[in-house]
């Protein structure tokens, strides 16, 4: 996968939290706090493979 | 000047390690995220609301109009909603001037982006500095509320700028983008492009 595909893939899974935000809170005020966190954590953790993708692909490409 | 130069002596008082583990360690973002999600939640439920019902986006900000109307009586007896004369006079300021028409959805609009940027953990600092600024303005004009809780909340967020949106898109965006006073990669990278060939 290129660069740009991978920075793709985070800018979305974080653009996907903050649509996500919006129902879940139209949804429930309550319970749809705790679907949100999981789903923060789930893009921070896309965002940290991306990271390491990007640093191999750069790494290889030296 | 001997006894100036000896009380204001140029010595940096350095924070005990435990209030630079709370603030500065990335060990604490687990604990910030939690914050900051509660925040943010607060913030963008209270801006959706306004964004999508009657009287902010919409009638003229009539829904601003009604609260500062309310905020700036001051009854005949016991304590007005206001307490600073100065606050009022500058509520009553806009009030004149129908400011409400343009900063009701200013309002609204400021209330979704604190919440969304909370949430996310961009610009986590700046975000909780401008809810701050809301809460302040909300607890002058009378309106305790949950105003006094997110208030401090957004505080210790300031406090813990380094780290609170470590587990959100500032872990990418303060090394790229870093502070004033440290430049991050994308404007070193600029520098280096910049600086002539030897």
């Amino acid at each position: 996968m290129g660069k740009a595909t991978l920075v793709l893939i985070g800018v979305l899974a974080w653009a996907g939290v903050a649509a996500a935000a919006i129902l879940l809170q139209e949804w429930d005020q309550l319970w749809g706090f705790f679907p949100l966190l999981a789903l923060v954590i789930a893009a921070w953790a896309i965002g940290e493979w991306v990271t390491r993708e990007v640093q191999a692909a750069e790494g290889g490409s030296r | 000047m001997t006894v100036f130069g000896r009380v204001f002596e140029n010595r940096e008082v350095r924070d005990p390690s435990f209030l630079r583990f709370f603030f500065d360690n990335q060990g604490m973002a687990p604990v910030w995220l939690l914050a900051r999600l509660y925040l943010g939640w607060q913030w963008l439920h209270a801006g959706w609301d306004k964004l999508t019902g009657d009287g902010w986006m919409n009638q003229n900000g009539v829904a601003l109009q009604g609260f500062w109307e309310r905020q700036v009586q001051q009854p005949e007896e016991g304590r007005p909603p206001i307490t600073y004369d100065w606050y009022r006079d500058f509520i009553q300021y806009m009030l004149d001037h129908e400011w409400y028409e343009w900063f009701a959805p200013v309002i609204a609009v400021t209330e979704v982006a604190v919440g969304l940027l909370l949430i996310a953990g961009a610009f986590t600092a700046v975000a909780a500095f401008f809810g701050a600024f809301l809460n302040f303005n909300f607890l002058l004009a009378g309106s305790a509320s949950t105003n006094p809780v997110l208030f401090v909340l957004a505080l210790l967020l300031i406090a813990a700028w380094k780290t609170a949106g470590y587990i959100g898109v500032d872990r990418w965006l303060l090394p790229a983008l870093g502070a004033p006073w440290s430049p991050g990669s994308v404007f070193r990278r600029d520098e280096a492009d910049r600086r002539p060939e030897t």
